[in-house]
Protein backbone atom coordinates (compact mmCIF):
# COMPACT_ATOMS: atom_id res chain seq x y z
CA UNK A 1 0.00 0.00 0.00
CA UNK A 2 1.59 3.45 -0.75
CA UNK A 3 1.71 5.90 2.15
CA UNK A 4 -0.59 8.94 1.85
CA UNK A 5 -1.61 11.70 4.22
CA UNK A 6 -4.64 10.00 4.85
CA UNK A 7 -3.04 6.78 5.34
CA UNK A 8 0.43 8.01 7.58
CA UNK A 9 -1.03 7.63 10.94
CA UNK A 10 -1.47 4.10 10.11
CA UNK A 11 1.78 3.20 7.54
CA UNK A 12 5.11 2.38 8.51
CA UNK A 13 7.71 5.19 8.92
CA UNK A 14 10.76 3.69 9.52
CA UNK A 15 12.80 4.83 5.95
CA UNK A 16 10.88 8.07 5.84
CA UNK A 17 12.58 11.64 5.35
CA UNK A 18 11.72 13.32 8.85
CA UNK A 19 12.17 16.60 10.32
CA UNK A 20 10.97 17.94 13.90
CA UNK A 21 9.34 21.21 13.19
CA UNK A 22 7.40 21.76 16.92
CA UNK A 23 8.85 20.63 20.48
CA UNK A 24 8.20 21.49 23.94
CA UNK A 25 11.88 20.91 24.01
CA UNK A 26 13.45 23.64 22.21
CA UNK A 27 16.57 21.73 21.62
CA UNK A 28 15.00 19.39 19.30
CA UNK A 29 13.60 21.26 16.75
CA UNK A 30 15.46 21.22 13.68
CA UNK A 31 16.36 17.53 14.07
CA UNK A 32 16.81 16.08 10.46
CA UNK A 33 17.18 12.54 8.20
CA UNK A 34 16.04 9.28 7.89
CA UNK A 35 13.58 7.15 10.24
CA UNK A 36 16.11 4.42 11.03
CA UNK A 37 13.95 2.82 14.35
CA UNK A 38 10.60 3.49 16.34
CA UNK A 39 9.42 1.72 19.54
CA UNK A 40 6.35 2.76 21.38
CA UNK A 41 7.12 6.52 22.81
CA UNK A 42 10.01 7.41 20.05
CA UNK A 43 11.73 7.38 16.44
CA UNK A 44 15.55 6.99 16.15
CA UNK A 45 16.06 9.84 13.39
CA UNK A 46 19.74 9.01 11.63
CA UNK A 47 21.22 12.67 11.19
CA UNK A 48 24.29 13.68 9.88
CA UNK A 49 25.48 14.36 13.31
CA UNK A 50 24.44 10.53 14.04
CA UNK A 51 21.59 8.68 15.28
CA UNK A 52 18.77 10.87 17.72
CA UNK A 53 16.41 9.25 19.60
CA UNK A 54 13.24 11.60 19.36
CA UNK A 55 10.06 11.33 21.90
CA UNK A 56 6.77 11.03 19.55
CA UNK A 57 4.42 12.90 22.06
CA UNK A 58 4.43 16.63 21.95
CA UNK A 59 6.65 16.84 19.11
CA UNK A 60 5.45 18.10 14.80
CA UNK A 61 7.32 15.98 12.66
CA UNK A 62 7.23 17.50 8.70
CA UNK A 63 7.48 13.56 6.64
CA UNK A 64 8.67 13.75 2.92
CA UNK A 65 6.11 11.50 1.08
CA UNK A 66 5.69 10.79 -2.52
CA UNK A 67 2.70 13.02 -2.69
CA UNK A 68 4.20 16.01 -0.69
CA UNK A 69 5.35 16.79 2.64
CA UNK A 70 3.06 16.36 5.35
CA UNK A 71 2.92 18.13 9.13
CA UNK A 72 1.81 15.38 11.56
CA UNK A 73 1.57 15.71 15.13
CA UNK A 74 3.46 13.14 17.13
CA UNK A 75 0.92 12.30 19.25
CA UNK A 76 -1.53 10.94 16.65
CA UNK A 77 2.02 7.87 16.33
CA UNK A 78 1.92 7.07 19.47
CA UNK A 79 1.64 3.79 19.36
CA UNK A 80 3.72 0.29 18.77
CA UNK A 81 4.42 0.14 14.86
CA UNK A 82 2.93 -3.25 14.89
CA UNK A 83 -0.55 -1.86 16.74
CA UNK A 84 -0.74 1.18 14.69
CA UNK A 85 -2.20 -0.51 11.70
CA UNK A 86 -5.81 -1.18 13.80
CA UNK A 87 -5.91 2.60 15.09
CA UNK A 88 -8.84 4.02 13.48
CA UNK A 89 -9.66 8.18 12.75
CA UNK A 90 -11.87 8.81 15.48
CA UNK A 91 -12.34 12.74 14.19
CA UNK A 92 -12.10 15.11 11.41
CA UNK A 93 -10.08 17.73 10.46
CA UNK A 94 -7.86 19.19 13.13
CA UNK A 95 -9.78 17.89 15.85
CA UNK A 96 -7.79 15.16 17.80
CA UNK B 1 -5.56 41.93 20.86
CA UNK B 2 -7.48 40.36 18.54
CA UNK B 3 -10.98 40.14 18.95
CA UNK B 4 -13.86 38.34 16.84
CA UNK B 5 -17.78 38.82 16.61
CA UNK B 6 -18.75 35.41 15.70
CA UNK B 7 -22.24 35.78 14.81
CA UNK B 8 -22.74 38.49 12.44
CA UNK B 9 -25.93 39.16 10.08
CA UNK B 10 -25.87 40.36 6.91
CA UNK B 11 -27.78 41.40 3.68
CA UNK B 12 -30.28 40.25 3.10
CA UNK B 13 -31.01 38.33 6.50
CA UNK B 14 -29.31 41.61 8.05
CA UNK B 15 -30.04 45.34 7.81
CA UNK B 16 -26.21 45.83 6.37
CA UNK B 17 -23.80 45.12 4.24
CA UNK B 18 -20.62 42.95 4.96
CA UNK B 19 -18.70 46.09 3.70
CA UNK B 20 -20.55 48.41 6.29
CA UNK B 21 -20.62 45.46 9.19
CA UNK B 22 -16.33 45.35 8.59
CA UNK B 23 -16.13 49.28 8.70
CA UNK B 24 -17.54 49.55 11.83
CA UNK B 25 -16.26 46.44 13.51
CA UNK B 26 -12.35 47.79 12.71
CA UNK B 27 -13.63 51.13 14.73
CA UNK B 28 -14.81 49.37 17.19
CA UNK B 29 -11.44 47.35 17.98
CA UNK B 30 -12.25 43.68 16.30
CA UNK B 31 -9.45 42.47 14.20
CA UNK B 32 -12.24 40.21 12.73
CA UNK B 33 -16.06 39.11 12.19
CA UNK B 34 -17.52 36.41 10.81
CA UNK B 35 -20.51 36.69 9.13
CA UNK B 36 -23.12 33.27 9.78
CA UNK B 37 -26.55 33.56 7.65
CA UNK B 38 -28.42 31.01 7.28
CA UNK B 39 -28.97 31.10 3.74
CA UNK B 40 -26.01 28.60 2.14
CA UNK B 41 -26.87 29.11 -1.38
CA UNK B 42 -24.66 31.92 -3.73
CA UNK B 43 -22.31 34.11 -2.92
CA UNK B 44 -22.69 36.47 0.15
CA UNK B 45 -24.42 39.97 -1.31
CA UNK B 46 -21.61 42.55 -1.23
CA UNK B 47 -18.69 40.40 -0.11
CA UNK B 48 -16.20 41.57 -2.80
CA UNK B 49 -16.29 45.23 -1.02
CA UNK B 50 -15.03 43.38 2.05
CA UNK B 51 -11.82 42.87 0.29
CA UNK B 52 -10.53 46.37 0.04
CA UNK B 53 -10.86 46.90 4.04
CA UNK B 54 -7.84 46.21 5.20
CA UNK B 55 -7.13 45.29 9.04
CA UNK B 56 -10.40 43.53 9.26
CA UNK B 57 -10.88 39.65 8.82
CA UNK B 58 -14.17 39.33 7.43
CA UNK B 59 -14.96 35.04 7.18
CA UNK B 60 -18.17 33.84 6.11
CA UNK B 61 -19.71 30.95 8.14
CA UNK B 62 -23.16 29.92 8.05
CA UNK B 63 -25.86 28.94 11.00
CA UNK B 64 -27.49 25.98 10.46
CA UNK B 65 -31.08 25.38 11.74
CA UNK B 66 -32.46 21.95 11.90
CA UNK B 67 -34.94 20.08 12.87
CA UNK B 68 -34.04 16.63 13.70
CA UNK B 69 -30.32 15.26 14.51
CA UNK B 70 -30.59 13.53 11.38
CA UNK B 71 -30.57 17.04 8.77
CA UNK B 72 -28.01 18.44 11.13
CA UNK B 73 -25.54 15.68 10.36
CA UNK B 74 -26.24 15.31 7.03
CA UNK B 75 -26.03 19.28 6.47
CA UNK B 76 -23.18 19.86 8.25
CA UNK B 77 -21.51 17.04 6.65
CA UNK B 78 -22.21 18.71 3.03
CA UNK B 79 -21.23 22.52 4.32
CA UNK B 80 -17.81 21.32 6.34
CA UNK B 81 -15.47 21.99 2.99
CA UNK B 82 -17.83 25.16 1.70
CA UNK B 83 -17.28 27.03 4.62
CA UNK B 84 -14.76 28.47 7.53
CA UNK B 85 -16.89 28.14 10.13
CA UNK B 86 -20.21 25.83 11.02
CA UNK B 87 -22.21 26.90 13.49
CA UNK B 88 -25.34 24.95 14.82
CA UNK B 89 -28.90 26.89 16.19
CA UNK B 90 -29.90 25.38 19.60
CA UNK B 91 -33.13 24.91 20.68
CA UNK B 92 -34.43 21.45 21.69
CA UNK B 93 -32.53 18.99 23.61
CA UNK B 94 -31.70 16.64 20.70
CA UNK B 95 -30.42 19.30 18.81
CA UNK B 96 -28.46 20.57 21.07
CA UNK B 97 -26.75 16.92 21.83
CA UNK B 98 -26.73 16.56 18.24
CA UNK B 99 -24.28 19.47 17.45
CA UNK B 100 -22.30 18.66 20.10
CA UNK B 101 -21.95 15.13 18.78
CA UNK B 102 -21.04 15.75 15.57
CA UNK B 103 -17.17 17.21 15.21
CA UNK B 104 -18.18 19.23 12.21
CA UNK B 105 -19.52 21.66 14.05
CA UNK B 106 -17.53 24.34 15.08
CA UNK B 107 -19.95 26.15 17.35
CA UNK B 108 -23.73 25.52 19.37
CA UNK B 109 -25.08 28.75 19.71
CA UNK B 110 -28.34 30.13 21.81
CA UNK B 111 -28.47 26.59 23.78
CA UNK B 112 -30.20 28.83 26.82
CA UNK B 113 -33.43 29.80 24.02
CA UNK B 114 -36.46 29.57 26.42
CA UNK B 115 -35.09 28.40 29.58
CA UNK B 116 -33.09 25.65 27.91
CA UNK B 117 -30.18 24.04 29.80
CA UNK B 118 -27.25 22.55 28.48
CA UNK B 119 -27.41 19.13 29.17
CA UNK B 120 -24.40 17.08 31.43
CA UNK B 121 -24.47 14.41 28.06
CA UNK B 122 -24.04 17.80 25.33
CA UNK B 123 -21.30 19.33 27.84
CA UNK B 124 -19.49 16.17 27.81
CA UNK B 125 -20.13 15.23 23.59
CA UNK B 126 -19.31 18.71 23.29
CA UNK B 127 -15.30 18.52 25.16
CA UNK B 128 -15.25 15.33 23.46
CA UNK B 129 -15.76 16.80 20.22
CA UNK B 130 -14.13 20.39 20.71
CA UNK B 131 -17.39 21.75 20.24
CA UNK B 132 -17.43 25.56 21.10
CA UNK B 133 -20.74 27.09 23.05
CA UNK B 134 -21.49 30.39 22.48
CA UNK B 135 -23.37 32.77 25.02
CA UNK B 136 -25.54 35.58 23.11
CA UNK B 137 -25.50 38.36 24.96
CA UNK B 138 -28.12 39.63 23.17
CA UNK B 139 -30.91 38.90 25.43
CA UNK B 140 -28.93 41.25 28.33
CA UNK B 141 -29.89 44.31 26.34
CA UNK B 142 -33.04 43.27 24.81
CA UNK B 143 -35.09 41.72 27.62
CA UNK B 144 -36.56 43.68 30.96
CA UNK B 145 -37.53 42.34 34.41
CA UNK B 146 -38.06 38.44 34.97
CA UNK B 147 -37.44 37.22 31.70
CA UNK B 148 -34.13 38.48 31.83
CA UNK B 149 -33.59 37.29 35.12
CA UNK B 150 -34.59 33.46 33.84
CA UNK B 151 -32.57 33.75 31.02
CA UNK B 152 -29.35 35.06 33.42
CA UNK B 153 -30.09 31.96 35.59
CA UNK B 154 -30.00 29.80 32.30
CA UNK B 155 -26.64 31.07 31.65
CA UNK B 156 -25.67 31.04 35.25
CA UNK B 157 -26.35 27.30 34.92
CA UNK B 158 -24.31 27.08 31.71
CA UNK B 159 -21.15 28.45 32.73
CA UNK B 160 -21.02 25.96 35.53
CA UNK B 161 -21.06 22.62 33.03
CA UNK B 162 -18.80 25.17 30.49
CA UNK B 163 -16.08 25.49 33.93
CA UNK B 164 -16.84 21.75 35.03
CA UNK B 165 -15.71 20.21 31.52
CA UNK B 166 -13.45 23.11 30.39
CA UNK B 167 -15.39 23.71 27.09
CA UNK B 168 -14.98 25.98 24.63
CA UNK B 169 -16.53 29.74 25.00
CA UNK B 170 -17.78 32.69 22.76
CA UNK B 171 -19.64 35.61 22.85
CA UNK B 172 -21.53 37.35 20.62
CA UNK B 173 -24.58 39.62 20.49
CA UNK B 174 -25.89 38.22 17.54
CA UNK B 175 -26.07 41.65 15.74
CA UNK B 176 -28.26 42.45 12.48
CA UNK B 177 -27.04 45.50 11.86
CA UNK B 178 -23.79 47.84 12.71
CA UNK B 179 -26.05 49.62 15.45
CA UNK B 180 -26.37 46.11 17.15
CA UNK B 181 -22.56 45.94 17.14
CA UNK B 182 -20.78 46.39 20.78
CA UNK B 183 -17.31 47.04 21.04
CA UNK B 184 -14.70 44.50 22.91
CA UNK B 185 -14.83 46.09 26.22
CA UNK B 186 -18.76 46.23 26.01
CA UNK B 187 -18.99 42.74 25.71
CA UNK B 188 -16.49 42.43 28.44
CA UNK B 189 -18.55 44.66 30.62
CA UNK B 190 -21.83 42.74 29.95
CA UNK B 191 -20.25 39.02 30.11
CA UNK B 192 -19.19 40.56 33.39
CA UNK B 193 -22.88 40.56 34.31
CA UNK B 194 -23.59 37.07 33.66
CA UNK B 195 -21.15 36.05 35.68
CA UNK B 196 -17.67 35.41 33.31
CA UNK B 197 -14.88 36.98 34.46
CA UNK B 198 -12.68 39.08 32.64
CA UNK B 199 -9.93 36.68 31.63
CA UNK B 200 -12.74 34.64 30.01
CA UNK B 201 -14.64 36.96 28.25
CA UNK B 202 -11.03 37.90 26.46
CA UNK B 203 -10.43 34.57 25.88
CA UNK B 204 -14.10 34.17 24.51
CA UNK B 205 -13.52 36.87 22.01
CA UNK B 206 -10.80 35.27 21.04
CA UNK B 207 -11.03 31.76 19.98
CA UNK B 208 -12.98 32.47 17.00
CA UNK B 209 -9.20 33.40 15.51
CA UNK B 210 -7.43 30.45 16.81
CA UNK B 211 -10.40 28.21 15.83
CA UNK B 212 -10.94 29.97 12.00
CA UNK B 213 -7.13 29.59 11.66
CA UNK B 214 -7.09 25.70 12.18
CA UNK B 215 -10.55 25.30 10.06
CA UNK B 216 -8.13 27.04 6.90
CA UNK B 217 -5.60 25.09 7.30
CA UNK B 218 -5.92 21.69 4.89
CA UNK B 219 -5.85 18.86 6.72
CA UNK B 220 -5.40 14.72 5.42
CA UNK B 221 -7.30 13.31 8.30
CA UNK B 222 -6.32 14.05 12.00
CA UNK B 223 -3.26 15.78 13.15
CA UNK B 224 -1.68 15.00 9.47
CA UNK B 225 -1.83 18.25 8.05
CA UNK B 226 -1.03 19.08 4.15
CA UNK B 227 1.94 21.54 3.37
Amino acid sequence: MIITPENIARHEIIGLLAEVVESTNPCLVGIRGRVTDETRNTFLIETDDGEKRVAKSHVSFVFSLPRGRVKVAGSILVSQPENRIHKKARKPRWKL
Amino acid sequence: MSYYECDVRSLPEGSDSPSRLALVARRLGYSGMIICNRATNGPLFGAGATEKIDKIDVARGVELVASSPRTLHSRTAALRSRFDFLAACGGPERIDRAACEDPNVDLLLHPQERGKRLGITAAKAARDNQVTIGIDLGPMIHLRGSTRIKWAETVHQDLKLIRKFDLGLMITTGPKSHLDLRAPREMIALARMVGLEDYEAEEALRLPERILGLNRRRWASPGVEML
